[in-house]
């Protein structure tokens, strides 16, 4: 029912909008690798939209902080949302097949260019997924994956343990990912 | 792997499952505090009221035993032992579940852990000749940031046990005590479980005054006053609001409109008569004289409403489609119906699962103590039991319903007759399945 709407053909089409689909912005990554994209795409990042606006953009956007295979997953995801006629079901669609295939580092990386560059869609969505791996996994594969030590005592970690073992109940056996 | 800023770590643990999270305190004393605090616990709630997720619904069968499913998968959760020996379930709020006994308790079925009431006596108890009727209702008042259990009781006078009045106590769980407010000054109502059904720091309820002549009322569980809300404007003649429940953070109403048929409605926007907008309206499978239909859950997609009716069974229905298919729940015994077509009933209650304490501030750690004990006390005697019934019963059951389905739906409009046919396939496929 809502899609009836959708683009009004001819009447109302934003000059501005127009401007910014044909516009292409040069994203740079940490290693030097150079992406086009167009402003539409690129300003789902509230960060480079903010950048675009003050016009500090000057043809060439630096990302020190995203490395050239992450900036390219980014940039598949901004293209798919900025893209005309795409329902919000394919787009759904989109983003489950988005992340379903990513390793847990792979997501790590893009929850952290999602993060810095703002991108709230992408960053809910790949949050969601790393908690979804992360649910029947055990203490120890928490640990490995997120670089944390053990600062409980073997008597301490066993009396915890003890005391709910229900929850030790069903996890995953630790195979990576 | 990188390294995740703080506030992503306590993003990620606020989306998983409590039992996940029970492993996760394990890890080291930093995520052993963040867990523990209430800031998290109450994020933690917050995401899933959000996403609509870890939503469970809670079962207690027509053998009075308890169980669980997710509400996603409809597939069963491990409870442990269940506290509810000679307790019924009545309402939940904030994962917390009420059940009621002579000693009522509160109940947190994803810690699994539970707190005894302390004992209330009538108050003055040497007063009291008869006592009439007992209900409760629960809810979470957020101004104190507390969770309150109402009792009211109707106290009655003489040999034929004549009203007097209505005692009404509220339990703080911050204070572990009960305190006496206001008599209630109404009726209770009757054939309900629950006094109140929870929503926005108020318990909410059906005041009869005649036939066809009720009123919604709200009790404030921080002042603990009564106050009126607006009722659907519903046209035709005896027509009234029959009972007010809450689905997805909404209050809604029964309206009974005659044998055949009865409208849930929704009130959109909280206190404003104008958003009271029908939902849907469901036809019995048989004429029935006086129809409980509850409204228990939306489906994640909002096309769906679960529904439970009458404890028979839980009907699924499609808001787009307005057609019924019925929800098989793993593990639920079917009604046993006699001769009179009576059948005993269940009674379903969704639940979040949630990290909310019971324990009292004001207390040392006996609560704790007394839980994992109750769960050490707790006796297994009961799945061999429910496989054995269910499978003999449910296959007539099935096709009790199969029949009733296709009589209602079948020789109305063509869409109808359509959909009709299809309730009957998905139940008959179902029947075949199994």
């Amino acid at each position: 029912m809502a899609r009836k709407n959708r683009n009004p053909v001819g009447k109302n089409v934003d000059p501005e909008a127009q401007k910014k689909k044909t516009r292409t912005l040069t994203l740079k990554s940490s290693d030097g690798q150079e992406f086009s994209i167009s402003e539409s795409a690129a300003v789902l990042s509230i960060a480079i939209e903010n950048m675009v606006e003050d016009d500090c953009a000057g043809g060439v956007i630096p990302l020190p902080l995203v490395d050239g295979g992450t900036l390219a997953r980014v940039i598949t995801y901004l293209n798919k949302h900025a893209e005309d006629g795409a329902s919000d079901e394919e787009k759904r669609k989109f983003d489950e097949e988005f992340v379903s295939g990513m390793e847990m580092g792979v997501l790590f990386d893009v929850v952290l260019a999602a993060n810095y560059l703002d991108i709230r869609g992408l960053l809910r969505e790949v949050r969601r997924r790393i908690a979804d791996r992360m649910k029947n996994k055990s203490v120890e594969w928490v640990r490995k994956t997120f670089h944390i030590e053990s600062d409980f005592t073997p008597e301490e970690e066993e009396q915890m343990k003890k005391e709910f073992a229900w929850a030790w109940e069903g996890v995953d056996s630790d195979v990576d990912d | 792997m990188p390294n995740l800023p703080p506030e992503i770590v306590t993003d990620i643990l606020s989306r998983l499952p409590v039992k996940a999270l029970r492993r996760f305190r394990c890890v080291s004393k930093p995520w052993r505090s963040l867990i523990d605090s209430k800031d998290f616990v109450k994020l933690h709630l917050h995401q899933s009221t959000k996403t609509n997720s870890n939503r469970c619904l809670l079962v207690e069968d027509t053998l009075l035993d308890a169980f669980a499913v997710d509400l996603d998968s409809f597939e069963r959760l491990d409870l442990g032992d269940p506290p509810l020996h000679d307790h019924g379930m009545a309402n939940s709020c904030n994962g917390l579940v009420l059940a009621v006994s002579d000693t009522p308790l509160l109940w947190n079925p994803s810690t699994r852990k539970f707190k005894e009431l302390p004992p209330t006596p009538l108050d003055p108890p040497g007063d009291v000749k008869v006592y009439v009727n007992e209900l409760y209702g629960f809810g979470y008042d957020s101004k104190s940031d507390d969770y309150k259990v109402v009792r009211v009781t109707e106290v009655g006078d003489g040999p034929d046990g004549e009203y007097l009045y209505s005692e009404t106590k509220i339990y703080s769980l911050k204070s572990n005590s009960w305190k006496r407010v206001s008599d209630y000054p109404h009726i209770l109502p009757s054939g309900k479980r629950v006094w109140g059904v929870y929503l926005n720091d108020a318990l909410h309820t059906v005041v009869k005054h005649c036939h066809h002549c009720e009123s919604i009322m709200a009790f404030d569980l921080g002042t603990a006053e009564h106050h009126e809300l607006p009722r659907p404007d519903l046209t035709g003649e005896n027509v009234g609001v029959a009972s007010v429940e809450v689905m997805g953070g909404y209050l809604t109403a029964l309206v009974p409109r005659n044998m055949n048929r009865s409208e849930i409605w929704v009130m959109k926007e909280y206190g404003v008569k104008e958003s009271w907008t029908k939902l849907l309206c469901f036809a019995p499978p048989m004429p029935e004289p006086y129809m409980n239909l509850t409204p228990l859950a939306y489906s994640n997609n909002g096309d769906e409403v679960l529904l439970n009716y009458d404890g028979r069974c839980l009907p699924a229905y499609s808001l787009r489609k307005q057609a019924v298919r019925i929800v098989d729940l793993p593990g639920l015994v079917p009604p046993f119906y006699n001769v009179a077509c009576f059948a005993t009933s269940f009674y379903a209650e969704v639940y979040v699962g949630s990290l909310v304490s019971l324990d009292s501030p004001s207390e040392d750690d006996g609560s704790e103590k007394q839980s994992v004990q109750g769960q050490v006390n707790a006796k297994k005697d009961k799945n061999n039991r429910d496989e054995f019934l269910s499978v003999g019963f449910k296959l007539v059951y099935l096709f009790m319903t199969l029949l009733s389905y296709s009589q209602v739906l079948v020789g109305a409009s063509g869409d109808e007759e359509e959909i009709s046919w299809n309730v009957s396939m998905e139940l008959f496929n179902r029947c075949g399945v199994e």
